[in-house]
């Protein structure tokens, strides 16, 4: 378990992590998903123990270690190019642990072989690390982290380097290692995808502060601020005001001007400004339009794309206002094309304040 | 295909010759006084002439039986090697603190370091010969290996920054977060990858030691005197083809030393100033 209270690190005048709060299980694949510049190789440094905190506390295991250093925070790392050792065969670099910790031959030839055979990489023991392709070599770095037994994995970038298909190998392939080990793992990425599809829980930072922590699902479907809404690339994200609230129900005006929307909103939220989201796989496509009941709306199909598995359907609803809809139903799609009309319904609770 | 390749090549022939003219100029410039020199030493009459009258080691023999040469030949060996030797340990030391250390006077420090390359040998000299004489040293062995280290420093530094600059930081960052101490970490890792820095490094100090002239000429006394210095005041006295031989002794120990270090290290690794990886 990984606990953060309150971690700072600021670099000259920039503040990198400002008071970071974060506590990872357990056994749990944990993303730090983030743009460039946002805090979050900075706080797997922290953890590593590479910078000195300026503030606050790192705990591994209910054990404060902001002041270990790196080497005897029993932890080990996946660096991004892999950081492996040029003068030292596959064997000596997976072996490069046990080595430091003083285990005799027999037992790091037995544990080597090991973690060499969970990578499948039986027989490259004799190789140079630049004999090796890129997702072999990432495979050696794996290895050598998880030979030592660390109490926390941590991950920089771990796909970021390889090309498309190779990728998605290792990214099967790391999920798999880590539920069976059971490991706790964190890993920084700026990849979106990748981090919803490898990890239990993602936090996004931006500029130094976590601004969520949700599920995969829940990040996607319940993004607390347009920052994290633009940063996972959703569309339908707007501003506008909330004018009205009726029991759980909210009324906004975009700022684009146009109709109101109805949204369902549970927590207490004054009126003023906001952002909403609209999610684009679940507006529906209606027969009928009903004028002037709330969320039913009409508008001109702008263009049609498929995108495998789903159509992206580009819509102007009257008020000028841009919709994009997700359309998994091929035979709803089938009799629509481009410069036609549509009629949408949207349901309140699909309409996110954020 | 084939026939655009000729094509290809057709038109580079003029310039290509003319290459190759420009090549071999400057390689007869550079070689023939070398060749010149060796042929000479082999001369039986004692005036320094070419072509040689006949084929002779009157002169190597003159060479080994003058004590003050065979003086100034190990005491070049030994100061060469020593010197080497001190400016390696500075060089790493100094390489590894100015690498890594933000501290403030870094940049006079790598300044100061490098001046030898800029100031005139007899200022050095002196300024040794001075320090030398308020400390007791002149012309004791010390002053010279520290003289020389001092020399050739800055092309030991060169080398040992270059190496250094081609680790890869996350290599340090790997071995320390598996368990090495810092120690440990320059000894199983900075060590092994700043070979070629060494290799490099070691080879420029040699040389440039065995040729030092200037600033031995004010430290050394008769019995620290290094080679360039013993050859000097011989042909103060005397101009024959000994000096030719001297010349080709240090020829062939030149060859031998970067075919020593080729043998060590590689001398391609050494120029590319790359680690394995």
């Amino acid at each position: 378990m990984v606990h953060l209270l309150g971690l700072t690190k600021q670099f000259g005048t920039v503040m990198a992590l400002d008071h970071v709060d974060l506590k990872v299980e357990r056994g749990e694949f944990f993303a730090l998903l983030g743009p460039s510049g946002s805090g979050k190789t900075t706080l797997l440094g922290l953890i590593a123990g590479f910078h000195e905190a300026d503030g606050g506390k790192v705990m591994i295991e209910g054990a404060d270690v902001t002041t270990i250093p790196s080497h005897k925070r029993k932890i080990a790392m996946v660096f991004q190019n892999y950081a492996l050792f040029p003068h030292l065969k596959v064997f000596e670099n997976v072996g490069f642990g046990l080595k430091m910790r003083g285990m005799d031959r027999e037992e790091i030839r037995e544990r080597v072989m090991k973690a060499l055979s969970l990578v499948r990489l039986e027989g490259f023991e004799d190789r140079w690390p630049k004999q090796l392709s890129g997702g072999q070599q990432q495979r050696v770095a794996l290895a050598r982290a998880l030979v030592v037994e660390p109490k926390v994995l941590l991950l920089d970038e771990p796909l970021a380097a390889l090309d498309r298909g190779l990728r998605d190998e290792m990214r099967a392939e790391l999920k798999e290692i880590q539920r069976s080990l059971g490991i706790t793992t964190i890993f920084v990425t700026h990849d979106q995808s990748e981090a919803v599809s490898l990890s239990d829980r993602v936090a996004i930072l931006d500029r130094g502060k976590i601004v969520q922590v949700d599920s995969p699902q829940g990040i996607y479907g319940r993004p607390k601020s347009s920052f994290v809404a633009r940063f996972l690339g959703l569309h339908n994200v707007f501003s506008g005001r909330i004018i009205r609230r009726e029991e759980n129900f909210a009324w906004i005006e975009p700022d684009s001007g146009g109709h109101q929307w109805v949204s369902l909103l549970l927590t207490d939220r004054a009126l003023g400004d906001c952002s909403f989201y609209v999610r684009p796989e679940r507006i529906r496509i209606a027969k009928q339009l009903r004028e002037g009941e709330p969320n039913h709306l009409s508008g001109v199909i702008k263009e049609i794309t498929y995108q495998g598995v789903y159509h992206e359907i580009r819509v102007e609803v009257q008020s000028g206002i841009p919709l994009m809809i997700y359309e998994i139903d091929e035979s709803r799609v089938a009799s629509l094309q481009a410069g036609s009309k549509l009629n949408l319904y949207i349901d309140p609770k699909d309409i996110m304040i954020i | 295909m084939i026939s655009e390749a000729k094509r290809y090549e057709g038109k580079f022939v003029g310039g290509r010759f003319v290459g190759w003219l420009v090549v071999s100029a400057i390689l007869v410039f550079l070689t023939v006084p070398t060749i010149l020199v060796v042929f000479s030493s082999f001369n039986p009459t004692s005036v320094l002439d070419f072509p040689p009258k006949g084929i002779s080691l009157r002169w190597y023999l003159n060479l080994a039986e003058r004590p003050d040469f065979r003086l100034g030949f190990v005491n070049t060996a030994l100061i060469g090697v020593l010197s080497t030797f001190l400016a390696l340990l500075t060089g790493i030391g100094l390489g590894l603190s100015i690498h890594r250390g933000s501290f403030p006077g870094r940049q006079v420090i790598y300044a100061g370091i490098m001046s030898p390359l800029v100031l005139p040998g007899v200022i050095i000299g002196v300024g040794l010969l001075m320090v030398a004489s308020k400390t007791g040293g002149v012309g004791r062995f010390p002053i010279v290996i520290v003289a020389h280290a001092l020399m050739v420093l800055p092309f030991v530094l060169r080398s040992i920054l270059i190496s250094l600059e081609n680790i890869d930081p996350n290599l340090e960052k790997a071995a320390a977060i598996l368990g090495a101490n810092a120690t440990k970490r320059f000894f199983h890792v900075t060590l092994p990858l700043l070979r070629p820095g060494i290799g490099a490094g070691i080879l420029f100090a040699l040389i440039m030691s065995i040729n030092e002239f200037t600033v031995s000429l004010f430290v050394t006394a008769r019995a620290t005197q290094t080679m360039p210095v013993v050859l000097f005041n011989y042909t103060m006295a005397y101009i024959d083809p000994t000096i030719a031989a001297v010349s080709t002794v240090y020829i062939i120990t030149t060859i031998v030393t970067i075919w020593l270090l080729d043998r060590a290290v590689g001398i391609a690794t050494i120029l590319k100033l790359e680690g394995q990886g």
